[in-house]
């Protein structure tokens, strides 16, 4: 499969009062058609802020972007973070959809749901108003929200956190976009929902053949849906591979370190779970060497002086790592 | 009719937030805020004080009983009709050049309020627009704006009227245009305090994910989450301009003398506060009714349109 997106070294930077803060340090990844990528890592690693910026949405203007993020609809490629204004939107909804995580405050209290999705179809799609109202309704059916058509004229608080989540995602795949980006979309609702939300998308997915970045620090969703996951720490990507591989061969420390945490069904009741000792580095300072190095157990000199690139440790299998964990050694070249 | 009508009146006050409570059509949804507005006494009394004055501006030529220019000195220093030397042909007395106090004060209140509607709608206008600005763009644009906000509102407005009614002379639409620039400042702040507010909410975020243009954004999403807010300043605002006209009007800067005001009024009955107390007083009371009917509806407003603070109340 042809990739529809890859992203070449995205580095975001903040200029904050506080210094200059780096969220985003040479990220690159690629997603192919049709494909189900997770982006996996724990809160402040850059996650949101990577993919936030690939489409501009970062508010506030304080935000330095550079990089390549090339984005192929058919036969046309395009750089999305070179392209103009009127044609970024073009993109935003109509090509590339966006789920956020709070689906309690995405929605605009004072318009009704159906205005809110009608808005990007008249946008995208140049309806008119009725056949606007008309495709509303049926996407709204479509992700499984009962009696549609009466529920087109209600207001965001009359609907439930999980049917909130379901308006963002018809909001989001209304024009039929081609890439899903779902930011953390389950974080905020319970478990059984976060099941049906998981299965939605899937099987949205599979009927409208689209691609899905989701972004999530739950390792368990991950598990039950990704074609490859991407794990990220302090704004750089530190492991890459197909989802059977990472869960069975993790090749970075902090991968490994991710997956102990997990709780295991066979484990004994009074283990306690493992952790990772220490924090997440402090972003202001420009990196210059490892970041995990401050709470690698294999951490070694080169670590310390030196930023690890991705290398090739298998079949579609990156890590950006000195240190090879099978054979305990530093890997060669070190 | 719905469990909510059935409810006793000392009950819990429904919640315009809860699913439950305004489901349904539009009528549905006035009845319900026509039950929070009657659990409001306040409300009510506020409304009721505002209908008659707004009643009274227009419809004064049928209501009052003279003309309120005609002087006439047989009938001078007339006390109110219900003191023994009164005469009910001046339910309110007379002031010193005999003129019927309850028609000057019918015809008061059109100053007053015209005052009060126009200076506010400049005021609201001027601070909307302005406010959008620096709220949306932000940044330098920002900056400059508030920074002419800050020196307009340092200035003492009192000097400017000065100014002003020296300049151009005394006319009520110098006093509007006045209170209309003076008073935009806080229309500035409150609307660009919202609209930075809105800006970083997640539907403006959502709605920039979709592709939503700038236009819309403001439109669709930004204007409607105003009107709140604005309403509410826009009731006490007014309240305050009738007060400051007043005032004004008081100290001779507003409306020429020969206008009846209730500023004016209270003026000319400054020097008989001792022997004919009635001539200022009656204007007084006016001025402080009105002011406290529009604090009444505004306080309510702000219950109303603001859930987390309603929820606070009893």
């Amino acid at each position: 499969m042809p990739p529809i997106l890859q992203v070449k070294n995205l580095v975001t930077r903040f200029n904050t009062q506080e210094g200059v803060v780096h969220a985003v340090n040479g990220v690159s990844f690629e997603v192919a058609e049709g494909e189900t990528l997770a982006i996996v890592g724990e809160s402040g690693c850059g996650k949101s802020v990577s993919v936030m910026s690939l489409l501009r949405l970062i508010p506030g203007g304080s935000a330095r972007v550079s990089g390549e993020a090339l984005f192929t609809d058919g036969f046309k490629t395009s750089d999305l973070l070179k392209l103009p204004d009127p044609e970024l939107r073009q993109v935003r909804g109509g090509q590339i959809g966006f789920v956020f995580q709070d689906p309690l405050s995405s929605l605009n209290p004072v318009l009704t749901i159906g205005e809110q999705i009608a808005e990007s179809l008249r946008e995208h799609m140049g309806l008119a108003d009725a056949p606007a109202r008309d495709r509303t309704i049926e996407i709204l059916a479509r992700v499984g929200l009962p009696d549609a058509a009466s529920r087109y004229g209600n207001y965001p608080h009359q609907f439930s956190g999980g049917m909130r989540q379901r308006v963002m995602i018809a909001m989001a795949i209304s024009c039929g976009p081609k890439l899903l980006i779902a930011d953390e979309p389950t974080t905020a609702l319970d478990v059984t929902i976060q099941a049906q939300i998981v299965d939605l998308v899937l099987r949205l997915q599979k009927e409208l053949g689209m691609a899905v970045i989701w972004i999530t620090h739950d390792l368990g969703i991950v598990a039950g849906m990704a074609d490859r996951v991407l794990v990220m720490y302090a704004g750089q990507v530190v492991e890459q591979a197909l989802l059977d591989d990472l869960y069975e061969r993790p090749q970075h420390p902090y991968t490994i370190g991710l997956l102990g945490a997990l709780p295991r069904l066979d484990d004994v009741k009074t283990k306690r779970l493992a952790n990772i000792k220490g924090g997440p580095p402090d972003l202001r300072a420009e990196p210059r060497h490892c970041q995990f190095a401050f709470r690698c157990p294999h951490a070694f000199e080169r670590c310390w002086s030196e930023i690890p690139d991705s290398s090739v440790v298998g079949p579609a299998h990156t890590a950006a790592c000195f240190y090879d964990v099978e054979k305990g050694t530093p890997r060669n070249g070190s | 009719m719905s469990e909510q009508a059935l409810r006793p009146p000392g009950g819990p006050i429904p919640q315009l937030g809860a699913a439950t409570s305004d489901e349904g059509s539009l009528s549905q949804r006035l009845r319900y805020v026509g039950r929070l507005f009657w659990r409001d006494k306040g409300a009510v009394l506020g409304l009721a004080l505002f209908l008659l004055v707004v009643f009274a501006a227009l419809f004064a030529e049928q209501i009052s009983l003279h003309d309120p220019l005609q002087q006439n000195l047989e009938v001078s220093k007339q006390p109110p009709g219900w003191m023994t030397a009164g005469r009910w042909e001046y339910p309110l007395g007379t002031d010193n050049l005999g003129r019927d106090l309850y028609s000057r004060i019918i015809y008061g209140s059109r100053v007053s309020l015209t005052v009060g509607f126009f200076g506010v709608i400049i005021a609201a206008g001027l601070g909307l627009v302005i406010g959008m600005f620096a709220g949306y763009l932000g940044g330098r644009v920002d900056g400059a704006i508030m920074t002419v906000v800050n020196v307009v509102l340092a200035l003492p407005y009192l000097l400017f009227v000065v100014f002003i009614a020296g300049v151009f002379g005394r006319s009520l639409l110098n006093v509007i245009l006045i209170f209309g620039i003076t008073d935009a400042p806080i229309f500035v702040r409150v609307t660009r305090g919202e609209v930075l507010k809105i800006r970083s909410s997640g539907y403006v975020e959502s709605a920039v994910s979709i592709g939503a243009r700038p236009m819309r954004i403001i439109f669709d999403h930004i204007l409607p989450n105003l009107i709140g807010p604005l309403l509410t300043v826009a009731t006490f605002e007014m309240s305050a301009m009738i007060f400051y006209e007043a005032g004004l009007s008081f100290l001779g800067l507003s409306v020429p003398p020969s206008v009846p005001s209730w500023g004016n009024m209270l003026e000319a009955g400054r020097s008989y506060l001792q022997t004919l107390p009635w001539i200022a007083t009656f204007p007084g009371v006016a001025i402080v009714l009105t002011s406290l009917s529009m604090n009444l509806l505004g306080d309510w407003l702000r219950d109303v349109l603001d859930p987390r603070l309603r929820r606070a109340r009893k």
